[in-house]
């Protein structure tokens, strides 16, 4: 498969991010902060269209892109990241220098920034309570209740997502240094009113 | 709906940071909150006795004159009793003033209050709540998380079972003492257990009650995301229950034999209904059997409470040995406050 060069930058990016402050992460994980990342861009006001790839809903309410899926692999048989007995992801020194000339390119500088905010809400909310309030986004909450596999952010998830940001937009602006909060309240607000945080 | 949601994000924390102190709070407050993550690293929260108070400077300055200067958070174990610390420029100043007006010291500081597992900030003179999770006792920002969920029962069992530190499951007991549990304590057992994981299980899906064929439902259930493996988890209790001062029933070691028989008779029946799933069962024990008490009882001597602490249970058929779908049971001995 020939995946989007996106993916690629995202899953090393996401990754190495991680590492930086705690243990390594697994293929799910990187996933789940690529997707939130695509929200994120969407809500700085760029078209889903725009992120690169597309993802899907797992029966658990999980997202999942091929094209991270591929990513992951392709990187691992390249020497760019490795993995290890426990899944765990970590980015080699060849994978630093290829993710830092890749975020010097222009084409990858606005991505970087919902990359770094996805990346930033791990420190200020534990990666289970961000998995699980983003099963509650409007368009993972569809796939979990129909227990089936499904494109995300169609025109029925999108429109809903567009009046949550909408309600997060009073309180938060779209700038670098909102962002995480803008993510983290967001979530946090789907949690407490599904009663999972108090 | 909407208004909740709305109501809920204004009120987050760090909105009312943004609100009171302007960028430069929706960055102190990040700031602030890794320093949180790394003092809570070190200073063991549970057997900590005294106030922690941390805050951000927003002009950069230190705070008061004269602090004791730590060059990384790891030197912050030393410490006991009612402290502020202040990191700064990545040292940290640690303040001696158990008499401090925190209300005043937000007016040019970010104030995070830590004492006896409850915290929240001083932000401007109004306090910001911080989410919190009832099955744990740590900080918010603080909670550990776990790829494995033996690693995750392990500390659920030291961490929020062994001296009951866990609100939730706290109150599945007749008495302050835990002598004797109310009737039917499985419910609030399942969940004190169910919320914990679903803090800190990462890359999995924690549900409870789950229907493992066409009429069983099983404690909690583990589903770890892209992997296709599946956890089973029957949770059953050990000692008596009481309604008033009736002795309603109770549960000895034969308990455990047959939750044993009966997760394993899941993971079977559950096969079928999950072909493409690898299940592994868990059976989780919360021991509360004390020796030798009576309904009426409000005190007991170690001896007496702390008898089966380290009585292992021995299981008949032994199926974390013959089957490779069962692990090692769990046994959570719950100690008794004793006199």
């Amino acid at each position: 498969m020939n995946s989007a060069p996106e993916a690629f930058l995202d899953s090393t990016f996401i990754i190495d991010r991680l590492s930086e402050s705690r243990p390594n992460i697994v293929a799910s994980e990187v996933h789940l902060l690529a997707y939130l990342a695509c929200l994120l861009s969407i809500y700085r006001g760029e078209p889903a269209s725009n992120w690169g790839y597309s993802f899907a809903g797992t029966e658990l309410g999980a997202p999942f892109s091929p094209d991270i899926d591929d990513s992951l692999n392709t990187l691992s048989c390249d020497g760019y990241i490795r993995q290890s007995d426990a899944d765990l992801f970590s980015v080699t020194q060849g994978g630093k220098a290829w993710l830092k000339r890749m975020c010097s390119l222009r084409t990858f500088s606005d991505r970087q920034i919902p990359l770094k905010a996805a990346c930033d809400c791990v420190s200020l909310l534990p990666l289970p309570l961000l998995q699980s309030g983003l099963s509650k986004e409007p368009s993972l909450a569809m796939t979990a209740k129909l227990k089936q596999r499904r494109p995300l952010l169609d025109d029925v998830g999108r429109n809903r997502l567009y009046d949550q940001f909408a309600v997060i937009g009073k309180t938060w602006g779209k700038d670098a240094h909102e962002l995480s909060f803008a993510a983290t309240s967001w979530l946090s607000a789907l949690l407490h009113v599904s009663g999972e945080v108090s | 709906m909407v208004a909740k949601y709305e109501s809920f994000i204004s009120s987050h924390y760090a909105a009312i940071a943004k609100a009171k102190y302007g960028k430069a709070g929706v960055v102190g407050i990040f700031e602030l909150v890794q320093r949180i993550k790394e003092i809570f690293l070190t200073v063991i929260t549970d057997s900590y006795r005294g106030q922690i108070v941390i805050a951000h400077a927003i002009d950069g300055k230190p705070l008061f004159p004269r602090p004791k200067v730590f060059s990384s958070a790891d030197l912050l174990v030393e410490l006991s009793g009612d402290i502020l610390v202040q990191p700064l420029g990545g040292k940290y100043l640690v303040y001696r003033k158990p008499r401090i007006n925190l209300k005043a010291l937000s007016m040019r500081a970010i104030v995070y209050v830590w004492n006896s597992g409850l915290e929240h900030f001083i932000l401007k003179g109004v306090q910001g709540e911080i989410p919190k999770i009832n099955a744990l006792d740590t900080s918010f920002f603080a909670i550990p998380t776990f790829h494995s969920l033996s690693e995750a029962l392990e500390r659920y069992g030291l961490g929020s079972a062994l001296n009951c530190s866990c609100p939730i499951l706290e109150e599945s007991w007749a008495e302050k003492a835990r002598l004797f549990f109310k009737p039917g304590p499985e419910k609030i057992m399942r969940t004190s257990l169910h919320q914990f994981l679903h803090a800190t299980m990462r890359g999995a899906e924690v549900r409870p009650e789950q229907i493992v064929d066409a009429s069983h439902p099983v404690d909690i259930q583990v589903a770890w995301n892209l992997v296709g493996s599946l956890a089973l988890i029957e949770i059953k209790w050990l000692g008596q229950s009481r309604a008033g001062r009736k002795r309603r029933g109770g549960h000895s070691e034969g308990r455990a034999l047959v939750g044993a028989k009966q997760l394993a008779g899941y993971i079977d029946k559950n096969k079928p209904f999950s072909p493409y799933k690898t299940a592994r069962g868990y059976l989780v024990v919360i021991d509360g059997r004390r020796r030798g008490i009576r309904p009426g009882q409000r005190k007991i001597r170690a001896a007496d409470g702390l008898y089966h602490s380290t009585r292992e249970i021995v299981y008949r058929p032994q199926y974390h040995i013959t089957r490779t779908d069962f692990a090692p049971a769990f046994r959570f001995f719950v100690r008794p406050e004793i006199a």
